[in-house]
């Protein structure tokens, strides 16, 4: 039984210039103990569903009534149906934690670390002030921040770049929840820091048998840590499967645009080969198959141009958005 | 705990500083006006009749000790002023101190009154319009406010006196009836100003209310738009908590931080305002002063006195500061 | 590898022409896109316009020597087109006569006579005055033949308080101007010192510039303009007065420029232009100015209503500008009376156009700063 079910999220944005586009017909599912990496370029719409999942998207949002996105469990939670503050709880920091880009960003800087995190568990909990206390120590002990005690009461300023990033992950974690979601996690780190904290993140997968979203551009570290993947462009899935099969054997033209533009180790005095053309203005979104302006290898005049294409069977559990004839 | 003493005693130092410069400037302003203390008194008394002579004047100099130098005279000046002493007023030769004594102290009531009051309301109003949604109530929140910096205060006072003048019959001028006016202190005589203080600290906090309730609802705007007040509503915190909490609390310091600053704002309109009214106090006594006497000794001690008040405000909202804004605090200590 | 694009080339042309943009265009353009700022915009055309022509505008002079006798403390006549008489197609106003007689004690009381007519004309001849200061003109828009209208009505001594309203608009706005100007090159010359070059000239210049900023302005106004001699002549007088605004009103100005300008020299481009040879004043004049030029444009509209309003609240006690100079200040010194307030309301009209003038002027302040903003969202 999958934890998350995401199913046909379509959102769309409110805003003086008319309604955009952000995300279009979305589904996927996430499987308890799984992490799946959803990937893609900037104005993919990954961080807007990663939002989604926990309704943290402003108020001008529309989501179409055809999205559903279901919590699992006892009971299942359909978030959709949730209205008040007071009872997205569950999805919000309980069941569902989220850690962000900026670690330094995601504290109040004028609140301690722990201070914070015992407010988290306080709402989240019945604990007394002192258990959570003793939890949240534990806590950061347990991300391998060094001196708990004292960093417990210190502001996040007073932190090292990779200590904040750890203690975000010691804060989303104290509530235990089934999914975490990461957005752009290790982007704003530098390479040795990167390492410690996947690290990290595999270490507590297999404590605390949790999912986690893993929301990144950079394919290298999805090949690290994900075992789904999911390429996302311009709000529409492209391609998923096992991270390995989608890697290894790409078959939407995007993704394999994606592998070719990464820089070859092995010949380094190889061109680079990005993806040609920009990627449009959300006002101007293409129809058909919205990767096919950009898709050097579609003759003119092709299906893809008007028909959006369906997600169809390339390999086991392997799916890519291609009509059926183009399957290789 | 030293660390933090020696933040406040820096400020205080430099508080200080800016004092004496301040009195640098009144003083020297105070020089420039063409005819010393001596020869105007005694052209004054000229006009009542009395004849004066070169030698009168000379002597009345020594007297004043006005022939000394230019440093001199300044150092005796500030280390009086110091101490609440401003000498004689030129004209009326009555003690400075005395002539202002409760005048000033009313003015400063009116003036921290009016701050309160224009706070007391920018800040919930300037929250809730920064939080809500709803752009009706947003679009006319800020109408008011520009009305309220197209309006300056005097206008708002004449304004306010027409309509009273018309519909009323009256004027609301003065900030003690008759019958109060010279009496001793007691409860009745308080009581007596506070049903009179309502309208000038009405109209003094009314420019003083936009100004902060623009700076609020901006300094709001900023601070629910960052990463970490939506980190806290992905943790679960929500309503009047995550509102009050996270970005409210820390708009504060940029509002502390300006409150010298309207301070200085309002003591600007209080003399003007004050005229309007027809209140006794050091504003409209700061007009007489210098429109009608070219008292200038008792002008550069209101000024003084003004200036000082405010770098007071500003050393504690300094301190205020640091206790607030643990940044600072820290910043200190390393 | 053809690359397919669904652009037609009107479009491009578009775009091209948005990608090379001057900054000064692309502020241009977002300030279009906001009503409030552009129809606050319109309205401050139109009020510089009619103080620019305020002597063509008007039909009397404003000082002493255009005074109408006959109609003091007169109520403000709107011409009509139809009266018991019968309608005109021209607009007209009915006369005012001055008697005295021993019915009103030989006091002279003004009437208004319903049955003579004067009618308005257009492009009248009238007073002297020299258009844009340059111009020797007697022409004025309109006028009446055989009397005096006076669309606002006149004070006790019979001024036109419309005549006197145009060019009080315009003697405000010259003030302001003037004061913004000169507390503009103070404030960059201080700020830009204490900014680029940092370290103790900053410091010292900083407590300086605190120690005045702490005064109250309108009180040190207030001693600084009463030691003006009264004997001062009213283009002196003017002169003077703006000087003191602009004195008072560096601080704030400077405090922007200089930490604008501490801030912006410590970023890489300009540490990449002086690794590539700049001398200081090209790095100053090609870097440094230009990143800040918009907010400074910005800051000088803001803070023209402030000069204005301070020159006012000046005039208003006595302090600032006299007749026979007409500002909005002086014209509201008139009012404060509880006679006037009672019974000449009219004297208030100004009042009106202070409030649209100081409102044109911080919307389209309000306007210019999000759109030369160009991360706010305001505009987009």
């Amino acid at each position: 039984m999958s934890l998350l079910t995401v199913d046909n999220l379509t959102i769309q944005f409110r805003t003086d210039e008319g309604l955009i586009t952000a995300v279009e017909n979305v589904s996927f599912d996430i499987q308890p103990g799984e992490v799946l990496g959803l990937a893609g370029e900037s104005g993919s719409g990954k961080s807007v569903t990663a939002k989604a999942i926990m309704q943290l998207n402003g108020y001008n949002t529309v989501y179409d009534p055809g999205s559903k996105i279901v919590l699992h469990g006892d009971p299942d939670i359909d978030v959709f149906s949730l209205r008040r503050e007071r009872d997205m709880l569950p999805i919000r920091g309980g069941a569902i934690s989220m850690i962000f880009q900026e670690p330094m960003a995601s504290f109040a800087p004028a609140i301690t670390v722990g201070k914070q995190m015992v407010e988290q568990l306080q709402v989240h909990t019945t604990m007394s002030k002192s258990q959570a206390k003793e939890l949240s120590v534990e806590m950061l002990d347990r991300v391998g921040i060094t001196d708990p005690h004292r960093r417990f009461d210190q502001y996040v300023f007073e932190y090292s770049g990779g200590m904040r990033q750890r203690a975000m992950i010691a804060m989303a974690l104290t509530t235990k929840p089934r999914l975490l979601i990461a957005d752009e996690p290790t982007t704003a780190l530098d390479v040795t820091i990167q390492r410690q904290v996947i690290d990290l993140m595999k270490e507590l997968i297999d404590d605390f048998g949790m999912s986690i979203l893993f929301i990144t551009h950079d394919l290298g570290v999805i090949a690290q840590t994900a075992d789904q993947l999911a390429v996302m462009y311009l709000g529409r899935i492209m391609e998923r499967g096992p991270v390995r099969n989608v890697l290894r054997n790409p078959a939407h033209a995007y993704t394999r645009g994606l592998l070719n533009a990464l820089p070859n180790l092995e010949d380094l005095d190889a061109p680079l080969m990005p993806i040609p053309g920009d990627i449009p203005s959300p006002l101007e979104r293409p129809s058909g198959c919205v990767f096919h302006p950009r898709n050097a290898e579609l003759a003119p005049g092709s299906r893809y141009e008007t028909e959006v294409p369906p997600m169809t069977e390339v390999g086991p559990s392997h799916f890519a958005a291609l009509f059926p004839e183009d399957v290789r | 705990m030293l660390e933090f003493g020696r933040f406040v005693a820096t400020r205080a130092i430099m508080a200080l500083f800016t004092l004496v410069f301040v009195s640098l400037i009144v003083f020297s302003l105070m020089e420039m006006v063409p005819a010393d203390c001596a020869e105007r008194y005694l052209a004054f008394k000229n006009t009542q009749g009395s004849g004066i002579s070169v030698e009168d004047i000379d002597a009345e100099r020594q007297r004043l000790g006005l022939d000394k130098p230019f440093l001199t005279r300044w150092g005796v000046w500030i280390v009086n002023a110091f101490q609440g002493e401003f000498g004689d007023s030129c004209i009326l030769r009555v003690s400075i101190a005395q002539l202002l004594g409760v005048k000033f102290w009313l003015s400063i009531g009116l003036c921290l009154s009016a701050l309160f009051l224009a706070y007391a309301i920018a800040i919930p109003v300037g929250i809730i319009s920064a939080a809500t949604n709803n752009r009706l109530l947003d679009d006319s929140l800020k109408f008011i406010s520009y009305l309220g910096l197209a309006l300056p205060n005097f206008l708002l006072a004449l304004m306010i006196m027409l309509f009273s003048t018309i519909w009323f019959g009256e004027t609301l001028t003065g900030l003690f009836s008759k019958e109060y006016r010279d009496a001793p202190w007691d409860l009745a005589k308080f009581v007596d100003l506070l049903k009179h203080a309502w309208l000038p600290i009405f109209i003094l906090g009314w420019s003083a209310t936009a100004f902060a309730l623009q700076t609020v609802r901006a300094l709001m705007s900023d601070e629910i738009g960052k990463l970490y007040v939506t980190a806290a509503s992905a943790r679960g915190i929500h309503g009047r908590k995550l509102l009050w909490r996270y970005p409210a609390r820390h708009a504060l310091g940029p509002i502390v931080n300006s409150l010298g600053f309207d301070l200085n704002r309002i003591f600007s309109e209080l003399p003007i305002v004050a005229l309007i009214l027809t209140l006794t106090d050091a504003g409209a006594l700061l007009i007489e002063a210098l429109a009608r006497s070219n008292d200038q000794q008792l002008a550069g001690a209101i000024i003084f006195l003004l200036t000082a008040s405010i770098v007071s405000l500003n050393f504690f909202t300094d301190v205020l500061l640091a206790i607030l804004d643990p940044r600072i605090r820290k910043s200190i200590l390393k | 590898m053809t690359v397919m694009m669904h652009n037609t080339s009107q479009s491009q042309a578009a775009k091209e022409a948005y990608f090379t943009a001057s900054q000064r265009q692309l502020i241009w353009a977002r300030f279009k896109k906001q009503r409030t700022a552009m129809i606050a915009a319109v309205v401050l055309i139109v009020m510089i316009v009619s103080g620019l022509m305020a002597p063509f505008l008007s039909p009397y002079d404003p000082t002493i020597a255009g005074r109408d006798k006959d109609y003091t403390n007169g109520a403000p006549q709107i011409p009509m087109f139809c009266d018991s008489a019968g309608c005109a197609a021209r607009p007209f106003i009915h006369a005012v006569e001055r008697e005295r007689s021993i019915k009103t004690n030989f006091r002279w009381v003004t009437k208004i006579n319903e049955d003579k007519r004067l009618y308005l004309q257009f492009f009248v001849e009238g007073s002297r005055y020299k258009l844009f200061g340059v111009l020797p003109l007697d022409v004025h828009l309109f006028g009446v033949e055989g009397g005096k209208i006076h669309l606002f009505g006149t004070d006790e001594d019979g001024q036109d308080i419309f005549s006197r309203t145009l060019h009080a608009i315009w003697t405000s706005m010259k003030v302001g101007s003037i004061g913004v100007f000169i507390a503009f090159v103070l404030a960059l010359a201080i700020g830009g010192v204490a900014g680029y070059y940092g370290g103790v000239i900053d410091g010292v210049l900083q407590m300086i510039t605190d120690a005045v900023r702490t005064v109250p302005a309108i009180p040190l106004f207030m001693a600084v303009a009463a030691f003006m001699p009264p004997e001062m002549t009213a283009e002196a007088r003017f002169f003077y007065i703006s000087l003191i605004l602009g004195f008072i009103g560096w601080p704030t100005l400077a405090r922007r420029v200089r930490t604008h300008l501490l801030t912006e020299r410590n970023q890489e481009y300009i540490l990449a232009a002086q690794l590539s040879g700049a001398t200081s004043s090209h790095v100053i004049r090609r870097h440094l100015l230009p990143s800040f030029t918009s907010y400074i444009i910005v800051d000088l509209v803001i803070s023209f209503p402030y000069m204005v309003l301070s020159e006012t609240a000046l005039s208003f006690i006595g302090l600032g500008l006299k007749d026979p100079v007409s500002s909005l200040g002086v014209l509201l010194q008139k009012a404060t009376s509880a006679d006037v307030m009672l019974n000449y309301q009219w004297y208030f009209i100004p009042v009106i156009f202070f409030i649209v003038l100081v409102m044109a002027f911080v919307f389209v302040g309000d306007g210019l700063r999000d759109a030369a903003d160009p991360y706010s969202e305001a505009a987009s």
